[in-house]
């Protein structure tokens, strides 16, 4: 019995502060005050992440120097929404694709043409952009049932390849090779044009408008997928990834959870899209390329595989990176610092970064983030409940 | 009728550079690897070439055998030093680390040689052709093609007859076995690469022949092979010469009449292998030549 984890010696009568604790709740099995403690550090933690959260656009709104910050962070938390899909895609169900950046692209060409071209309602363009790309990931879904492994990464690379051809070519949804422009949400009267807005008492610049965007809806898209990864469906996305064969000979319908998994992937896919492209204004079609999907790959490896946390964290990380690199580079001798200089461009070097972490996290750690966060907190809490 | 035959012998050169990249993708597929780095690797292959034949002013056979060492020794560090301890890992895995190889070589190339389009990639045909009644042969195409032919009756021949050849496919099969019954791992996926790397620098200099150019996009045109392999049956090294061949006529060919069926759109035959790749899998899903895999449970 000694040799066993502290969780279990927590719990044993006669330790001294069991007794204590199961005064306040008694039951079969008592939660000691070493749990309880842990518990508030979790809701402390909690409330000073709402704060940071909450108090950060403000902090860099204000300020030229680091408006850049607010933009790439705002960046991040709408390709979060994205990677989150993903994540159910590739990280719960095992599909692997690296098609979802035409997903993406889909969604935002659906905003585009629900908002600028009929110019319906933010409140109809959004959902609609989620809705047409999820059709499309279903067509897909179905198209793909058969293919796995590396015929499936194939065949989802083609669809990046035909997705790209059929953008550009589409010149009256897409602005041709040049682009278009992509609607800008708006409710009621408040928009999210450039001009600040008043909202009560506060001023927001058009940067701040799509953080307090962006923010809700990945807060209700992360906590919608982390339920709906413990219900009986998201159950089966698991099991499907982990032996199919063995989940179809539970009763699970592999092709159906493998289908569901594909358009609840694409309708997150295609709303963060669709904001994505109405926050750069302009966007061209080849904007929805390869990078972009290994970028998303990368996001959610980088993250934390199978978490909600993780795709969050890895897209805001990643997004950032080059303006990180970018501040960092000033000081290394090897990075060009004027034009037409020798040395690496500071986009490739955060390209190079990032295929590294990429790399390293695959060899080193491939629980990403996530699992190295939640190694330090497991031996942190062990120690504090030691105490 | 003309003009098909003169699209049908660019597009059967064409198809013999993509027949020569899906089958360096294969053997080393073969080897237990997925190599997405492939289009980096005939990067490497075609600029080291270039420099070597125009900067250095070696001759141009010289200049490839040294290209493809440079470029097999690539692969083999890259095998030594990350991939070997990955062999366990899913498919999935590998394929992520190869493609953050595939950018990272991508960059360091760009860095080494610049962005620049390189005015010539070394070789010595140029535009030059010659007429057989109204169609135009151009040299390139015909030494793409000679070369080609020769490299793979040569590959066969070894992959079927050679002890090193019957150790890879051995290897393919079962690595553990394969290393039981003494066959020295080391030693088949040194060759394996070093073919790899043969057939990576060619296929990137005839892919980057007049009238093609030798710039950043070569890479690119890595992934348009992609379906080849597929399109063959993955693992099996003559689907993936029968792929490569089929995609590259199909190219040319839908590259030359799509101006007559203006809804398929611009540039529809940089798709086109995609297309096709999609339309055979949902007939036969696991390509021409590939057989259903059977899964032990």
């Amino acid at each position: 019995m000694s040799t066993k984890t502290d969780e279990i010696s927590d719990n044993q009568p006669d330790s001294p502060l069991t007794e204590t604790a199961s005064l306040d709740r008694p039951g079969p099995r008592s939660p000691s005050a070493s749990s309880n403690r842990t518990a508030w550090i979790g809701w402390v933690s909690w409330l000073v992440l709402a704060v940071v959260v909450l108090w950060f656009p403000f902090f860099t709104g204000g300020d030229r120097s680091l408006r850049n910050w607010l933009v790439i962070v705002t960046q991040g938390l709408i390709w979060a929404t994205g990677a989150i899909g993903l994540n159910v895609l590739t990280g719960y169900t095992g599909l692997a694709s690296l098609g979802h950046s035409f997903f993406l692209g889909v969604g935002a060409y659906a905003a585009a043409y629900f908002g600028g071209n009929l110019g319906w309602s933010f409140l109809l363009w959004l959902p609609l952009s989620g809705i047409v790309a999820g059709l499309v990931g279903l067509v897909i879904g179905f198209l793909t049932l058969r293919f796995r492994g590396l015929y499936l990464t194939v065949v989802t690379l083609g669809l990046v390849a035909i997705g790209i051809h059929v953008f550009t070519n589409w010149k009256d949804l897409s602005g041709g090779s040049s682009g278009r422009s992509f609607p800008a949400p708006a409710i009621g009267d408040f928009n999210w044009k450039d001009t600040v807005s008043h909202l009560g008492p506060l001023d927001l610049t058009r940067d701040q408008k799509y953080y307090f965007l962006a923010l809700p809806l990945l807060v209700l898209v992360a906590l919608f997928t982390n339920n709906a990864m413990r219900t009986r469906m998201g159950r089966a996305f698991q099991a499907v990834r982990d032996r199919e064969v063995a989940a179809e000979l539970m009763g699970i319908n592999a092709a159906r959870a493998k289908i569901i998994a594909f358009v609840f992937s694409s309708v997150l896919g295609g709303m963060s899209g669709a904001l994505f492209a109405s926050y750069l204004r302009q966007v061209q079609p080849d904007f929805w390329d390869l990078n972009l999907s290994v970028q998303f790959i990368a996001m959610i490896i980088i993250g934390g595989i199978a978490t909600i946390s993780g795709a969050i964290l890895g897209a805001v990380l990643l997004t950032a990176l080059p303006e990180i690199v970018s501040t960092f580079a000033e000081k290394l001798p090897f990075v060009q610092h004027e034009a037409g200089g020798s040395g690496l461009t500071v986009p490739d070097l955060s390209r190079i970064i990032y295929a590294l972490c990429l790399a390293l996290f695959l060899v080193v750690e491939p629980g990403g983030l996530t699992g190295i966060f939640r190694r330090v907190k497991g031996s942190l809490f062990k120690r504090i409940a030691r105490r | 009728m003309t003009t098909f035959l003169q699209l049908s012998v660019a597009g059967f050169a064409l198809g013999c550079v993509y027949a020569l990249i899906a089958l360096g993708f294969t053997i080393v597929l073969l080897a237990g690897v997925v190599n997405f780095a492939q289009g980096s690797f005939m990067l490497l292959g075609a600029y080291t070439v270039s420099w070597l034949a125009i900067e250095l002013k070696l001759n141009f056979i010289l200049a490839i055998v040294l290209g493809a060492a440079l470029t097999a020794l690539t692969g083999i560090a890259f095998e030594q030093f990350v991939l070997r301890r990955m062999s366990a890992r899913p498919v999935f895995t590998i394929i992520m680390i190869t493609l953050g190889l595939d950018i990272i070589m991508q960059i360091a190339i760009m860095g080494i040689w610049g962005y620049d389009q390189r005015p010539n990639n070394g070789d010595p045909f140029g535009l030059s052709s010659f007429n057989v009644g109204e169609i135009n042969f151009r040299w390139a195409d015909i030494w793409t093609v000679a070369t080609t032919i020769v490299l793979l009756v040569v590959f066969f021949l070894f992959f079927k007859y050679s002890k090193f050849g019957v150790a890879m496919r051995a290897t393919a099969i079962d690595h553990e076995a394969a290393a039981a019954i003494g066959i020295s791992l080391p030693q088949v996926f040194l060759i394996t690469w070093a073919i790899a790397g043969l057939v990576a620098t060619v296929g990137g200099v005839f892919l980057a022949a007049s009238p093609r150019s030798l710039d950043a996009d070569l890479g690119l045109s890595a992934f348009r092979a992609f379906p080849a392999i597929i399109l063959g049956g993955l693992g099996s090294t003559v689907g993936a010469v029968a792929g490569g061949l089929i995609l590259g006529m199909v190219e040319v060919l839908v590259g030359g009449y799509e101006n007559n069926f203006p809804f398929v759109g611009q540039g529809f035959h940089s798709v086109a292998s995609f297309v096709v790749l999609l339309l055979v899998l949902l007939v036969r899903p696991y390509g021409l030549f590939g057989k259903k895999e059977v899964e032990r449970v």
